[in-house]
This record gives structure tokens, sequence and C-alpha cells, in this order.
């Protein structure tokens, strides 16, 4: 009997554990039954000009697309910017949206796209754009109360910034999307219009020209090269 | 050595490179020290990236009783919501704001709502049942079990006993019946005696005539 009773408890944990996932599963499909899908949510915006769903389309989606503009423009204003210009832009063009593809696919393609006119635009204008850099430190949230441990890996952060600012920006947004925002290589061609055999080689570039540009970096220590020079190289491999 | 082409790295270091391809490329990357050296530069700018993490949007941040404030705010705002009533075109961002909170306390009501009927669910309940009608079952099969062991004990001490009965009663039959032999045998014996002095006393009479 005693037997049975610790085969009984092994049960009980399998049977509890069966229990949590189908009550995760229930809630999900309980959940799944009151949301609608950004394609339905756009049909809405589209036939019926529904603000309630395009707002549930900027709640879901405003975070990321912000993230994004951050990563390509490396400024926070900016981004903040883009991103109210995005959506503009997404009640402005949704007769263009076709519902054969993704929302997303869509969504990532116009903020995109507005990033690489800013870009162009801050060429075209360096003065205006210099201003606006005062805003850089705190896209790593820097301020008086910041820990020093912290401050340290807010300057690996801010190497990497500069680092992927210095790639052209074709070459930017691939790594973007694929490494911050988590795109397949396959919807990354999506997004850009391209074959996906030029994303490949585009990322490849990418991360050729990123490693070159970190790697002197790792050797000699972040931004204060005197005061890093002794140290061993071992220091600095991450 | 025959290189893979350096685009063809990309999907394998994203771990989207197809299984057949994969192997290829880990094959290569066992023999080749300098494929090797160059992806695992790669990873490593990829590791490296991921110290700039973007920051959450800014909140006005006020002192003392901050959460108390902000749900006194959300609830004027959420009236404020209701009584606007239609959303207006125009999505300011505070009509925006509003309407994300009444989304957000909309959201959180129908997870509590999910959440309490989820644990009230059958799936919950009759796992329970399940479990207990298991354990009751158990104790009433073992004490089944425990029960025939006694009849089949006390059926064999019967069995035996009858066994040992049928034997005494045996072994009584077959010393009656050999005492009856015996008393036969003995009757037998004097009637023979009988029959042979009748018989001697009829010779003796013969001879004497």
């Amino acid at each position: 009997v005693s037997l049975a009773y610790n085969n009984i408890e092994d049960y009980n944990r399998t049977v509890d554990e069966i229990g949590r996932r189908m009550a995760k599963n229930v809630i999900a499909g309980l959940v799944s039954l009151f949301t609608i899908t950004d394609e339905q949510a756009m049909w809405r915006v589209q036939t019926q000009n529904d603000h309630q769903a395009f707002d549930i389309l900027v709640e879901r989606w405003q975070e990321r697309i912000r993230a994004l503009c951050i990563r390509m423009t490396g400024n926070l204003h900016t981004a903040e910017d883009l991103l109210q210009e995005t959506f503009s832009r997404v009640f402005e063009k949704r007769a263009a949206f076709r519902g054969d593809s993704k929302f997303s696919t869509w969504l990532w393609r116009i903020a995109l796209n507005l990033c690489y006119d800013e870009l162009r635009r801050q060429q075209r204008h360096p003065a205006a754009h210099e201003e606006q850099m005062e805003a850089v430190l705190r896209v790593h949230g820097i301020d008086s109360m910041t820990p020093r441990g912290h401050v340290q890996q807010l300057e690996e952060a801010e190497l990497v910034r500069e680092a992927l600012m210095q790639l052209a920006e074709n070459y930017r947004s691939v790594l973007v999307l694929r490494h911050y925002e988590g795109l397949k290589l396959r919807e990354i061609a999506q997004v850009l219009e391209i074959p996906e055999g030029t994303v490949n080689s585009r990322m490849a570039e990418a991360l050729s020209q990123l490693t070159r540009i970190l790697e002197p970096q790792i050797k000699s220590g972040p931004r204060n090269q005197s005061r890093s020079a002794n140290k061993p190289r071992e220091l600095f491999a991450l | 050595m025959k290189h893979p082409k350096r685009e063809e790295w990309v999907p394998f270091v994203f771990g989207e490179a197809e299984p057949e391809q994969r192997q290829q490329l880990e094959e290569h990357l066992k023999q080749c020290a300098e494929c090797s050296a160059e992806v695992s530069k790669w990873q490593k700018s990829l590791r490296r990236m991921d110290a700039w993490q973007v920051p959450p949007r800014q909140k006005v941040r006020r002192s003392g009783a901050q959460p108390l404030a902000w749900a006194a705010a959300a609830v004027l705002m959420l009236g404020i919501g209701l009584a606007a009533g239609q959303w207006s075109m125009a999505s300011t961002r505070a009509s925006m704001r509003m309407e994300m909170s009444r989304l957000e306390s909309q959201m959180t009501e129908l997870k509590k709502q999910t959440a309490v009927q989820t644990r009230t669910a059958p799936a919950d309940h009759a796992f329970a049942e399940t479990m207990k009608e298991l354990q009751t079952t158990l104790a009433n099969m073992a004490t089944e079990r425990e029960e025939d062991r006694q009849h089949l004990i006390a059926m064999i001490e019967e069995l035996s006993t009858k066994h040992e009965e049928g034997l005494v009663s045996l072994r009584k039959d077959l010393e009656t019946v050999a005492s009856h032999a015996d008393d036969e045998l003995q009757a037998a014996r004097s009637r023979l005696t009988e029959l042979s002095s009748v018989g001697s006393t009829a010779s003796r009479l013969v001879e004497g005539e």
C-alpha cells in the first residue's frame, strides 16, 4: 500500500501539472475569445473608422515601434515624434492596407520608412541634429542617481549605440529588426520587400562591420584608452 | 578547404538554418578554425548588443501617496471618459490615455473573472474528485484484499479440520469393521469347533453301533 501511495503522489504531481497547463490554455483561449487580431482591428479601422480598434492597435504596438525608432535614430525625442507620426500615417493610409498581408509587416515598413526619412533629413541639416543629441544620454536613462556599476553597463550600452549609428541604415535596420525586435529573416525580407538572400548578405555585412567597430574597443576598453590600456584583454572579453 | 559563403552563416547564427544545412555548417566549424573564429566574433557582437536596452516611457513621478493619487486620477479619468461617451476622432494624447486606462481596467477585470472562472472550473474540481475517489478505491481494495485473505485462511483451516475429522471417522470405521470381522472370525471358529465336536460325537456313535 505504501508503494502504491508513492506512486499516487507522483501521479498527483503530474495531474497537478497537467491541470495547471490546462488552466493556462483555458485562460489563453478565453482571452483570445475576447480579443481581436491586428488584422481584424485594422479591418474595422478601414471599414468603420473604428477609433476603439485603432486605439487597440496603438496600445499593442507603440512600445515596439518606439523601440525600433530609438534604435534606428539613437534619439529618444526623435523616436517619440516618429512613433506619433507612424500611427498618424497608419490612420491616414488605412485604405492602402491589404488584408492579404500581416498588419505588423505593414506597420514595421511604415515606421522604418519614416526613420529613413528622418535620418536623411538629419544628414541634410546636421545643426538641428546636433541640438537633438542632448537627448542621447537619456536614451540609456542616466541621471545623477544612477549607481556606478550601472553607469559602466550604460557606457557599454553607449558604445553599442554609437557602433550601430555608424552602420549604414540598411545594415542597421536588418540587425535591429532581427536582434532587438525578434523578426525572422523571412519576415524582414517581407518588411523591406527584398529577397531573403539579400537580407542575409546585408546581415553578414552588418555583423562584420559591427564586429570591426566594437573589436578595438574590447582591446582598449570603453571611452578612456589610457585608463584601461594596461588591463588584460580578458577583462573586457564578453 | 572550401568555406561556406559569409551570408550562409547568417541563418545559422540566428538559429534559423534548416537542420541539414545546420549540420553541414557545424561539421565545417569543427574543422575550420578560421570560420569558427569569425562566427564566434559575430556571436560576441550580438551578445554585446544586449547592453543597449531601451528605457520605458517616462512617467510623471511625485512623492508620497503616488499610487492613491494615481488610482484617484484613473477613477476620475474613467468617470470623465464614460460621461464623455463617444470618442472624438482627433485622438488627442489625453483621450488616448483615458481610453487606454479604461481598456486596462477592463482587461484586469476580465482577467480576474477568467481567473475566478478557471479556479472554479470543472477541470480542477474533476481532478480533485478523481483523486479522492482513487484514494478511496485504493483503500477499499486493500481492505477487501485483507478480508479475502482472512476468508481463505478460514476456509483452509476448515478444510483441514474436516479432513482430520474424516480421517478419524475413517479410522473408527475401519476399527469397527476390524472388530466386527474379529467377532465374526471368533464366531466362525467356535462354530467350527462346535461342528467338529458334533462330528466326532457322531463318528463315535457310528463306531459304537
